[in-house]
Formats: structure tokens, sequence, C-alpha cells
């Protein structure tokens, strides 16, 4: 039987108008992986997060969840953190931890409740009220309290202090479904380095380099961001 | 998370291997003792769990760490072992130091010099945590 990819794409293309954003991908992520997606602004990183999750169809080519093309049944398996804010703003804590729960059968209530808990922010705060740091926090409680097989982060990090963005690393760390894969796109390399497995470099629509981050660090003695640089040094 | 530094261009499986000897060595885990799961070190450590998990095989092999099956790990009841490797320990720590030293162009005569000036002076109190080397803010 041929292995089953939790992500898979083959010569996957998406052109906005005439603009490619991803040019012939092949990619196949495993099981139990924490999975860096590392490349520069407008490399094609939420492109890809997005056709992942259906919100975008290819122009050529195809990308499978599980074996399967993106829709009702692999957004089941699929927890899904935008980049952009996706709260609304009327909504309390607690009526998007239930809109969370409602949504998906996986989703660990009393688990995001404690964690909202622990932050020292009220359920019964509105979204709109709160700052940043803590929408993003709350964004990530909501996407991390699910029993999911493939969470897909695109910029958990980006934009946050670097006491948020500790907090962030941790609560994936500590949350994530045993023997689940995560995606984590970033621009901020250093950062989140050292909880990766693996690392896919993409710039100009184009996969350049799949990874262990262990193996680059033992072979080429150099840190992945220091490798990053060299790989698109300019 | 966490007040554990690592050196991204090394692998870090040998790190956290490193860096759990020097704990077992100085006793913040005890022989017979527990040592957090996988995922509790990850969580503290602020890396990968695989990576955790290979650094614990690791142990395990050299006889470290035992697991106790569905139980988790606990440091070997080995009273003796923790002697030898705080020894092994503090030889390569002395080494590293000597190398640095001499990467600086410092001779012999200037090493033993800083040496014994530096284990003259009153111990740092600018709150670095002399045990751990890591610096504390309290």
């Amino acid at each position: 039987m041929e292995q089953q990819y939790i992500l898979e794409c083959n010569n996957l293309s998406k052109l906005y108008g005439q603009k490619p954003a991803l040019i012939d991908v092949n990619l196949k992520l495993c099981l139990g992986r924490i999975v860096g997606l590392l490349g520069p602004n407008g490399s094609g990183k939420t492109t890809l997060i997005k056709l992942a999750n259906g919100l975008l169809t290819p122009t050529s080519g195809e990308i499978l969840i599980n074996g399967m093309k993106p829709g009702v049944e692999t957004k089941k398996i699929v927890s899904f953190l935008p980049d952009c804010d996706f709260l609304a703003g009327w909504m309390t804590i607690e009526r998007a931890i239930e809109y969370s729960r409602d949504f998906f059968s996986d989703f660990r209530t009393d688990a995001a409740k404690e964690m909202v808990a622990r932050l020292g922010l009220d359920l019964k705060q509105k979204i709109r009220t709160l700052s940043k740091g803590n929408r993003e926090k709350v964004s990530l409680i909501l996407a991390m309290c699910r029993e999911a097989k493939l969470y897909l982060l695109d910029e958990p990090i980006a934009g946050v202090d670097p006491a948020t963005r500790e907090y962030i690393l941790e609560t994936i760390l500590a949350n994530y479904a045993e023997n689940s894969t995560v995606v984590i796109s970033t621009h901020l390399i250093a950062d989140v380095e050292t909880i990766l497995n693996d690392v896919l470099f993409i710039q100009n629509g184009r996969i350049d380099l799949y990874r262990s981050a262990e193996e680059i660090r033992e072979t080429e003695h150099m840190s992945v961001d220091a490798l990053f640089r060299e790989v698109y040094k300019w | 998370m966490n007040n554990w530094k690592f050196d991204p261009e090394k692998p870090l499986f040998r790190q956290i291997c490193d860096r759990l000897c020097d704990e077992i060595a100085r006793g913040v885990y005890q022989p017979g003792s527990k040592v957090p799961s996988v995922r509790e070190l990850a969580v503290i450590a602020g890396v990968n769990p695989n990576t955790v998990q290979r650094a614990l095989s690791e142990l395990e092999d050299e006889g470290i760490l035992v697991s106790r099956r569905g139980d988790g790990r606990y440091v070997a009841d080995n009273v003796t072992m923790r002697d030898n490797m705080l020894l092994e320990r503090s030889r390569t720590a002395t080494h590293e130091f000597v190398r640095a030293m001499r990467d600086l162009g410092l001779d012999d005569h200037m090493i033993r010099e800083s040496l014994e000036k530096a284990l003259s002076a009153p111990s740092d109190t600018k709150g670095v945590d002399a045990a751990s080397g890591t610096t504390v803010y309290s």
C-alpha cells in the first residue's frame, strides 16, 4: 500500500491572473512533524496554506490532505490559524470558544477556557476590547485546542513582542495533538528554529529546500537561520 | 520556557543530553528520581519533542536513564555513576575553558593567572546563578 501523507502536493501551481504565486511544487509531509515553512514576504507561504484549506483552488496540479482534496472532510482534521484577524469583534471570548466547539467536534472546550483563565482574561470580555497580543493569543488557543491531524499556522508569531512569542511557541508545543503535524509559516527563523523538525525554504513560489533541522546543524554546522541567509544571499 | 540556551549551529539533541547530564551530576535530578516527560521537557526547553525523544533515548543507551514501561523515565539508581559524570563533565568544561583562552591568544602563564584571579574574586553577585550559568532576573 502506498504511504498516506498528511499533506501532499503534486506539480502544484497557482497563478493570480498572469502572476505565478506557486510554481510546480512537489511536497510530501508525514505525520508527527513540526515543519517550518520559511520564506520572505511574498514567497508563497500564505498561498500554499490557503490552497491546503480549500480557500484557493490550484491553477494546475493537485494538493491532498490525508489523500483527500481540500473540502468538508479535510476541515475536520485540519486546524487553521489565518495570518489575519478573523475573530468577530462583537463576540465575547466565551462565545468565540462556543463557536469553535459548535464547528469542530474535536474541540477541547474546557482546555480552551482554562487557558484563557490562565492568561488572566475574562470570558465575558469582548474580542474587540482585547489588545493585539491578547487577540493573537486567543486565536492561537482556539486553533491549538483542536485534536487535529494537521495544524496550519500562518505567521503565528509575526508582530508580537518577545514574551508573547514565547507564550505562542510554548502553547503550540504543549498542545498539538500526539502524532499530528504542525506547519508554521514565518520569516522569523531564528525565533522558531529550535522547535522545528523539518524546514521548507520557499521563495518566488518555489520550494528550494526540504531538510531536517538537526541534519542541517549536524552536517553544515550552521543554524537554520544562517543556512537560509546563505541559500538566499544576493 | 525557558532558561535553556542553545547554540543553533550544533545539533540540539547533544546539547539536551549535556544539559541533562549536568543537572543529574549537580543533583537537580537525583538517582532513582523521575525526569519530566518528553512533552514536558520540550515545553521547558522550547525544542521539538522528537529532538527531546532522541536525547532521552541516547541517555538511556548510555545507562544514565532507565525507562519503566508506561511510567516514563528515571535517573539510573547508580550513585557512583553520578560522581563519574561530574568528573567527566568537569573535565570537558576545563578543556573548553583552556581552548577558549588559547583561542584568545593567552599563553599558559596568563591562563593560570586569570584563573587564580577568578578563583580569589568574590563570587559574582550580579544575578548570575553560578550553578547553572544562566542569568536570573529576580
